[in-house]
């Protein structure tokens, strides 16, 4: 449904997007994991039409969104990062207004208005003005708007940013919805929870380039299922031969990670070979995707 | 169901009812300057200032009131009011610049007028103004030349007064002769007085023939309801970055339909929103400048079309900017020199020829003054005008439109 062949942007020196190539299938969610700034939504820009790639191609079902964009996005719904919403309307009119915009009119309008007003929780509230929303409430609605056409493809662009945690837990069941209903879902986010929560597949992209792509197993396979050990203290060159049996993602005078199997057993023999002052902070993370990118990039996914 | 232009057009229409405040300074800030202006300069057809002579009579005399009167009789009544006072108070109100001039009719005028002696009027003039006092003087220089020539015409009549104002006894033998005596003179120069053997008469001029004089207030008050409109116009090409900046235009953006009816939404709010403010703004202005009700179609509909043209090429330069601040200045640095030179603070008829014949190159400038002068001046190239404002608005339409995808594909939020 979503095809994105080899596209490149770039802005001035920078390029934002390099090379960048995936697909999601109906039916399925496709997370793009990275820090910001790594070019998500500029990849998101690219496949909603709003930025023409200076290289590859954005395909929604088969059609070119900037050679044949009034084909490709009758099937394509947007939640962007921005909350696209009138202050002074109403929920239900905001959705009206939307709905309209995409196509929608008469009672079909009004039975999808209702529809997602109760799949996002809002139904109870659809005559206030947005102004009197919570951050959370907004972020649902805006999320409803964008999915009240029914789109074959839908494109989110960090949808929980700021959300309260019931908030984010109406969108992240409302997406699930979704894939069960067939649509394919590009999620970018930088929380690498909703990431493995959420999605059949991810990418994890850094400085423009998918450094990493697959189902959550696969790329949990490639920490060889090594645990992650960080401690935080004060170290100098030194010390970095007291852990050269293990594998270290990063080391700097202030902190130090590591990769181990089983780290829970092998952690109190890591720290006997520190002097006890050194140390004031040690934890133990499972193989997860922040793992990953930490061991592929060296940062965080916070960075 | 309202369609989405129609529901765009009606979503900013509510946004701009909202902001009363902002509603409000378009509409009073014209109004205010124009009433003012109005009020500083005279207003419509209401006459000219009248001045007010003050008079202090020290001689108080048959002779001094015959004079005094004078001055407040026939068309010299339009232009100046009498006032009698004393020496006193006449100070104090020529201190406060509150009268246009100070006469002194010194004691014994009468007397030595009627004796033909030397006598003296004393003027004071308000340095602050200028044509009353001039014209008051004019006026006394007349008289006392009149007076002159009363004295030299009735020197013996005269001297039979004085003697009567002396002595308060004239008997009616006396009366009759000093009648008959004044009778006989009037006769002897009847034939050269009525009428005047030499005949000043005034040849009117080509220009003279042209329309009646049109007051500056009602030549200001289109000026002014376009200044409101291009108030409004900075408003309302700022909410589009609104819309822009939250988000609203790059959703719009990736709909198939949505930036195209979200343009044409906002040209129709514009129109009614033009339309609302020059129908409010001509009734009043009509209603107070007398404004022929024929002539109020021709002003209204001119006065939108005119906003609507300014509309699209301000709305332009707007979706020329890279950011929303720089739009802000941009578009508020270019109204103020159009509101200046283009006969909105002060009508092109009252500015040196050269800074008008600029204004003319100025569109607002063009066309306030193909509407005035299709109003007041009966020089009507309304159709030129009119194809014109035709041609400006359709090119600058595609281009707003073509801007408008523009600034969405180009805006990082």
């Amino acid at each position: 449904m979503l095809n994105v062949v080899q596209i490149s942007k770039q802005f001035g020196s920078i390029k934002a997007v390099n090379n960048v190539s995936f697909e999601v299938k109906p039916g399925e969610i496709y997370g793009l994991l990275g820090p910001n700034g790594a070019g998500k939504s500029t990849t998101i820009r690219c496949l909603s039409g709003l930025t023409v790639p200076d290289e590859g191609e954005c395909l929604i079902n088969g059609h070119s969104i900037h050679s044949e964009p009034i084909k490709a996005k009758q099937y394509l719904g947007l939640v962007p990062q921005d909350l696209a919403l009138y202050q002074d309307l109403s929920a239900r009119d905001n959705l009206q207004f939307w709905g309209q915009a995409y196509g929608l009119s008469g009672q079909a309008l009004k039975q999808r208005q209702q529809a997602v007003l109760e799949q996002v929780g809002l139904d109870k509230r659809a005559k206030e003005p947005v102004n009197n929303f919570s951050g959370g409430m907004k972020r649902r609605l805006n999320f409803a708007c964008g999915i009240i056409h029914e789109p074959k493809a839908l494109l989110l662009d960090e949808p929980t940013v700021g959300v309260d945690p019931q908030s984010r837990e109406h969108l992240l069941n409302a997406i699930e919805t979704l894939k069960q209903n067939g649509t394919a879902v590009l999620y970018t986010t930088h929380y690498m929870q909703e990431a493995e929560r959420l999605c059949d597949r991810v990418g994890i992209i850094d400085q423009g380039k998918i450094i990493a792509q697959g189902s959550v197993a696969e790329l949990r396979k490639q920490m060889d299922e090594k645990d992650l050990i960080t401690l935080e203290g004060q170290f100098d060159d030194a010390d970095q031969n007291k852990v050269s049996d293990y594998e270290v993602l990063d080391f700097s005078p202030g902190q130090i990670r590591l990769m181990a199997a089983n780290a829970s057993a092998h952690l109190s023999e890591i720290l006997a070979r520190f002097e006890s002052q050194q140390i004031h902070q040690a934890s133990v993370q499972q193989a997860n995707l922040e793992s990953l990118f930490i061991k592929l990039t060296g940062r965080e996914l916070r960075d | 169901m309202l369609s989405l232009s129609q529901l765009v057009a009606k979503i900013r229409l509510q946004s701009v009812l909202h902001e009363k405040w902002g509603l409000f300074s378009w509409i009073t800030i014209p109004i205010i300057i124009v009433f003012l202006m109005s009020f500083i300069t005279g207003g419509g057809d209401q006459g000219e200032s009248r001045g007010t002579l003050l008079v202090t009579d020290l001689d108080d005399s048959f002779v001094s009131n015959l004079l005094v009167n004078s001055l407040s009789q026939g068309e010299l009544s339009s232009w100046i009011g009498i006032k009698k006072v004393d020496t006193e108070e006449a100070e104090k109100i020529m201190q406060a610049g509150d009268a246009s001039a100070w006469l002194t009719i010194e004691p014994d005028f009468a007397e030595d007028f009627l004796n033909q002696q030397p006598t003296q009027l004393s003027l004071v003039k308000n340095p602050a103004q200028s044509v009353i006092p001039d014209l008051i003087e004019s006026a006394l220089l007349l008289f006392t030349d009149a007076g002159g020539y009363v004295q030299q015409l009735f020197s013996e009549e005269l001297a039979t007064i004085a003697a009567v104002n002396n002595s308060n006894d004239l008997s009616d033998i006396e009366f009759t002769a000093l009648s008959l005596s004044i009778r006989d003179r009037i006769d002897v120069f009847a034939d050269s007085l009525d009428p005047l053997l030499i005949e000043l008469k005034e040849r009117q001029t080509e220009q003279d023939n042209s329309a009646p004089s049109v007051g500056f207030g009602l030549l200001m008050f289109p000026g002014a309801i376009m200044m409101a409109l291009l108030f409004s116009i900075s408003s309302l090409a700022m909410l589009i970055w609104t819309d822009l900046q939250s988000g609203v235009l790059t959703r719009l953006s990736a709909s198939s339909r949505g930036l195209g009816a979200y343009f044409l939404g906002q040209q129709w709010a514009v129109l009614v929103i033009f339309s609302g403010l020059v129908l409010l703004l001509s009734v009043l202005g009509g209603l107070y400048f007398d404004l022929p009700l024929r002539q109020w179609p021709l002003l209204i509909i001119g006065l939108i079309i005119s906003g609507f043209v300014m509309w699209q090429m301000l709305l332009s330069l707007v979706l020329l900017m890279p950011t929303q601040r720089s739009a802000n200045i941009v578009v508020n640095a270019a109204i103020f020199p159009i509101l200046m030179l283009g006969g909105s603070f002060f009508p092109m008829e009252a500015l040196p020829d050269w800074l008008a014949q600029i204004g003319l190159y100025f569109p607002n400038g063009y066309f306030l003054q193909a509407i005035k002068d299709a109003l007041f001046n009966q020089h009507n190239y309304l159709l030129t005008a009119s194809l014109i404002a035709a041609v400006i608005i359709g090119v600058f339409w595609l281009i707003n439109r073509a801007l408008l995808s523009r600034l969405v594909g180009q805006n990082k939020a």
